[in-house]
């Protein structure tokens, strides 16, 4: 088998099983706060509970019991039958939910948010907006960066450089949700070029007006960091020895930076690339909740602040997964982009 | 060797370089200078310099990093100095009458950061006379227009931009514009229908002719296809509205040209020569058999046919016998889903008498232009007309008048004047004297005058109990006095005695006696607010104050204060553990490496924002569980750090030098290996304190943050809400973030880059 097959293959294994403890962590943590609050009528929230009963969260009875904790819902339904709701213990939720989720691929139902929807479901569909987003500002931000690094690392210590790291410099630090509060208070509430939020309906034109802001504000981001990669590996390739023998064969310098230098420096920055997109997928929760945006980060302010557990549960668990991925994804692409690189294997 | 020997050599070392440069040097400046010298029991002259010296020299020279470590060095000495008393305001509690205050260091009027605010499109504040020349009281000081929002001229810094502007709303001060009627469909089967109408007016067709002129406008997209004049015999029955089509008087609609502010999508066009006869109207009406219904009326015919034929017969009469009270208007329908609107700027009714000479406007409504009073206003009897502003204000108001002699719409689904002109300016509003100066009919509660007549401030007399049947519980405040007789009174009414207590007074005048039930009493008066807030001065907010009325700049650094404090606890706490589990992980390797590197992967593994959700959701949103959830994974970054200078050095000879002179493992970690990683676990800690700031803005954001404490993050995710109406209230504390990330991150590269000068420049 040759090694990249092998070494992925126990990378995913093991990507399998830090995921699996820490959804099984979180879930137990998630479990252990305050009732998920159900909005409606009590007809809608004994159905939410009905629900929940047959996924196996809680169960049902006509009768009050002890030693089970408060009943979470307290119902008589139109015909004078009590339906009384109880938690099971948070082992068996656990089962319950190990089971939904290998058997059926059931994440458990929204309580707040959409009620009575699939939790899944409701993260399927906010997907759209928020990877749109982040591959629009992936578009801009790679050639842009690489382009201020190269010009960066070939006039390096001369004003160029220090101007554009200089710039780096502060647009790395300063955090995203200034960024954008800066953008929108220019772009829309002075001037109203831009509209101040995502609209909830419109045309393609309006979408296309409303990607402006929080794509810009995460373009500043990620252009300086790829800007200080490119920089700092473009630099470094350059000061190295095979670069001065190229220089001493006669190549010119354009030839020496364009045949050699940049395709070396390559190696490490298009991993970066792959970890950068699927960081900043994770990185836009604030902006989505600031521009209003239907996305999973928004989702994930709004499951907290509606405290609908279930959703909070199921997007926790693609923010963890992203974050695995970008991990593993970062290795392995090192390994195939530079055979010299074996990532994880013994030292010699 | 002595010093002069030493400088020397350095001396010949500076000409040899320059002699590579090509330069010729004399043969004889070069001699052997330690020739014939012992040099190796000479004392080294220099001293030694240490691995922190060495690095703190490095540091200096980078100038940019110099420079960010001051900034940051001020930006936590102001942490620690302005949230005390050296700025007197409080920012405990809200304040609810100084709140969104704008920035002020400079006198107001002097332009920059004055305290000012600019309020655009505002009707002018003053009262004018009919040459449009400002009024001033007897104080020398302009006098305010009746109703202002201001109680005291000066308030107004400067008045600007004079303008006309074209407001889409009928507004008091405005006049003219179109008068808009919009029918709108149901979506089911007939579409609305419209109308715009004089009120009755009495024709006399004998002896006069009269000819109708009217202006439309329409919205650009739909034509004016179908509108019709309107006769109504108001005589009649409950459907007394007869429409008289007057398609055939269409002719090529006009542009005109678009004034600069036109509701937006609404452009105009008109004409006015459409004119035609009032008598053909009425005799082409009746000409129509249907018109007619009498003709038809037979025996058999119902009695409320037989009611409805005998009134139009009534009706017909009066129109041919030539006198009769009309009404004229303009009609308009729409269909199912349409939304159309009847746009209406003239209308106009003009007669010439049978032989032939003028009879002058009969009616006019020129709606642009107001013309009460006008020489050519009105003529017939008393009917008024107006512009299309005050026709909309007066049925807004549900003025009486409108039923009489006004235009007056009907079936309408929105009436409204667009286009209205009014002559607006921008006022540039001290902010700061119009919330602490003198405030009119301000209500000083009972609970306030409790309060100052515990501090012995005033007494008051409420014998005068005079209950009436309406309300039994109420009082009159018989006198309210200053403790201190030599004072003047407390609340006066005497302009007099109110400038002479001018220092001592909050109350200035006693406009009324508020009596409440249920033995609620209160006043109201004009009060001059800083005295009545307890200030002993205008106050000064160099920042302004935010949404709750709190000082700016002594909240944000306040905030800072405690996002600081956040950081430095939890990078503490961090750096140790981190220390403690790599250098452990690293020394010992093996399987106890394997097992401690499978633990921080997992724990690594959580995303923060999970763990620090969760956490907080659980335990509550307090300091304490902040910076346990930023502690549980905080430290893994440190841990591996550590671990792998552990793994570079323990295999050192030195190490196992020391270890075959008997040093036991914690001797081995923490006196010989660990020093090795100190300068990267120094530039860790700098570095780890603004990411715990900006974790702990994050978390705010998420709208976890404290509940109990105003960190940066929640001052930061509070005044977002503000962002439209009052920027700076983001834009401060926004800077104070950015302006920390960014001298923290100078501050660390530049530790770095000293500790360890082979990273330099890859950032």
């Amino acid at each position: 088998m040759p090694y990249i097959v092998k070494y992925s293959l126990q990378r995913i294994g093991l990507l399998i099983l830090t995921t699996f403890i820490i959804l099984s962590l979180t879930f137990f943590l998630v479990k252990m706060l305050p009732d998920a609050v159900v909005s409606g009528n009590e007809a809608a929230q004994y159905a939410f509970w009905r629900d929940q009963a047959n996924l196996g969260y809680v169960f049902e009875t006509s009768n009050t019991i002890q030693g089970y904790g408060e009943a979470v819902l307290t119902y008589q339904d139109p015909s004078g039958i009590m339906h009384i709701f109880y938690r099971e213990p948070i082992i068996r939720q656990y089962g319950a939910w190990l089971t939904g989720i290998f058997t059926s691929w059931n994440w458990g139902t929204s309580s707040a948010i959409q009620p009575g929807s699939g939790a899944m479901d409701i993260i399927w569909s906010r997907l759209g907006p928020t990877v749109i987003i982040n591959i629009f500002a992936m578009l801009i931000s790679v050639p842009l960066g690489f382009v201020f690094g190269i010009i960066a690392a070939l006039n390096k210590n001369k004003w160029p450089d220090h101007l554009i790291s200089t710039l780096v410099m502060v647009m790395i630090s300063v955090p995203s949700f200034v960024t954008i509060s800066v953008l929108m208070l220019l772009l829309s509430y002075n001037t109203s070029w831009l509209p101040s939020h995502w609209p909830s309906s419109g045309g393609a034109g309006a979408y296309a007006a409303a990607m402006v802001i929080p794509v810009l504000s995460l373009v500043f981001g990620t252009v300086a960091g790829f800007t200080r990669y490119t920089r700092a590996e473009l630099t470094e390739v350059i000061s190295s020895d095979f670069l001065l023998l190229a220089r001493t064969k006669g190549l010119t310098r354009t030839q020496c930076i364009v045949r050699h230098a940049l395709r070396n420096s390559m190696v490490p920055i298009v991993p970066m690339i792959i970890g950068e997109f699927v960081g900043i997928l994770s990185g836009s929760m604030i902006l989505e909740q600031l521009y209003s945006i239907p996305g999973i980060g928004g989702l994930f302010v709004n499951a907290i602040t509606y405290k609908d557990w279930n959703v909070l549960l199921v997007d926790m668990a693609v923010y963890t997964m992203i974050g695995l991925l970008a991990n593993l994804l970062v290795d392995l692409s090192y390994g195939i982009i530079d055979p010299r690189i074996r990532m994880g294997a013994k030292a010699a | 060797m002595s010093e002069q020997e030493n400088k020397s050599l350095f001396y010949l070392a500076g000409e040899e370089a320059s002699a590579a440069d090509g330069a010729k040097v004399d043969d004889a400046k070069f001699t052997f200078v330690q020739q014939d010298k012992k040099i190796h029991d000479v004392k080294f002259t220099t001293k030694p310099t240490t691995f922190m010296a060495d690095a703190m020299n490095r540091f200096r020279k980078n100038k940019s990093s110099v420079v960010g470590g001051i900034i940051l060095g001020v930006l936590f000495l102001l942490a620690l100095i302005l949230p005390t008393d050296i700025i007197p305001y409080d920012i405990s509690n809200r304040h609810n009458y100084e709140t969104n205050l704008p920035m002020k260091l400079n006198p107001a009027g002097s332009g920059f950061w004055d305290g000012t605010r600019k309020y655009k499109n505002q009707t002018y504040p003053f009262q004018r006379d009919a040459d449009g020349n400002t009024l001033y009281g007897s104080d020398g000081k302009p006098l305010l227009i009746d109703g202002s929002d201001f109680t005291d001229p000066d308030v107004i810094v400067d008045i600007s931009d004079f303008k006309t502007s074209y407001l889409t709303t009928a507004v008091e001060d405005g006049q003219g514009g179109y008068a808009q009627v919009t029918c709108k469909g149901d979506g089911k089967e007939n579409g609305d229908i419209c109308y715009l109408y004089f009120q009755p007016m009495a024709f006399d067709l004998k002896n006069n002719n009269y000819q109708i002129t009217y202006s439309l406008g329409t919205t650009i997209d739909s034509a004016l296809t179908e509108y019709s004049v309107l006769l109504a015999v108001p005589q009649g029955t409950s459907s007394n509205f007869y429409t008289l089509n007057a398609t055939k008087h269409y002719g090529t609609i006009v542009a005109e040209p678009k004034p600069e502010e036109k509701m937006a999508g609404a452009q105009v066009t008109s004409r006015s020569d459409i004119t035609f006869s009032v008598n053909d109207l009425i005799t082409a009406y009746y000409e129509d058999s249907s018109h007619r219904p009498w003709e038809s009326i037979t025996e058999s015919s119902s009695e409320a046919d037989k009611n409805v034929a005998a009134m139009a017969e009534k009706d017909y009469k009066t129109v041919t016998s030539g006198t009769g009270q009309f009404s004229l208007g303009l009609y308009k329908s729409c269909g199912i889903n349409d939304e159309d609107s009847l746009f209406v700027s003239k209308f106009e009714i003009t007669g010439t008498k049978k032989d032939g000479s003028a009879l002058g406007n009969v009616a006019r409504a020129n709606l642009r232009n107001r013309s009460f009073g006008g020489e050519n206003s009105y003529v017939l009897s008393n009917g008024q007309v107006a512009d299309a502003n005050s026709m909309v204000l007066q049925e807004q108001n549900g003025s009486s008048q409108i039923n009489t002699h006004y235009w007056k719409s009907r079936s309408k689904k929105r009436f409204e004047a667009i286009d209205v002109q009014a002559s607006r300016c921008t006022l540039t509003v001290d902010a700061y004297l119009n919330t602490y100066g003198l405030r009119k009919d301000f209500e000083i509660s009972q609970k306030t005058l409790e309060d100052w007549k515990k501090a012995g401030y005033v007494t008051y007399d409420l014998s005068g109990k005079t209950g009436t049947e309406e309300n039994p519980y109420a009082y009159h405040i018989l006198s309210l006095k200053t403790a201190d007789s030599s004072k003047d009174d407390f609340v006066t009414e005497n302009e007099e005695l109110a400038k002479k207590a001018d220092e001592t007074v909050y109350v200035k005048s006693l406009s009324s006696a508020v009596d409440q039930g249920n033995n609620i009493y209160a006043i109201k008066g004009t009060v001059l607010m800083y005295r009545y807030l307890g200030y002993s001065s205008i106050p000064i907010h160099i920042f302004g104050t935010e949404y709750q009325g709190k000082d700016m700049l002594k909240y944000v650094f306040s905030g800072l204060r405690t996002s600081l404090l956040l950081g430095i606890i939890v990078a503490a706490i961090n750096i140790f553990i981190g220390v403690i589990w790599g250098s452990v992980s690293g020394y010992f390797g093996g399987s106890v490496d394997i097992i401690m590197e499978r633990f921080t992967d997992i724990l690594g593994g959580i995303p923060w924002i999970v763990l620090m959700t969760v956490l907080t959701l659980k335990m509550g949103q307090t300091f304490f569980v902040f910076a346990l959830a930023l502690c549980l994974t905080g430290w893994i970054g440190t841990a591996s750090t550590t671990r792998s200078q552990f793994y570079r050095y323990r295999d050192r000879e030195y190490v196992l030098a020391a270890k075959t002179l008997g040093a036991k493992s914690p001797r081995l970690i923490f006196r010989h290996i660990l020093p090795n990683a100190i300068g990267t676990i120094i530039t860790r800690s700098i570095l780890m304190i603004p990411s715990v700031v900006f974790d702990e803005a994050t978390i705010s954001y998420l709208g976890l943050g404290f509940s109990n404490l105003d960190s940066l993050g929640v001052i930061l995710s509070k005044n977002q809400a503000y962002l439209s109406n009052y920027p700076s209230q983001l834009i401060i504390p926004a800077i104070i973030i950015s302006l920390l990330m960014i001298c923290f991150n100078l501050f660390g590269n530049g530790l770095r880059d000293a500790f360890n000068p082979s990273l330099k420049g890859t950032d």
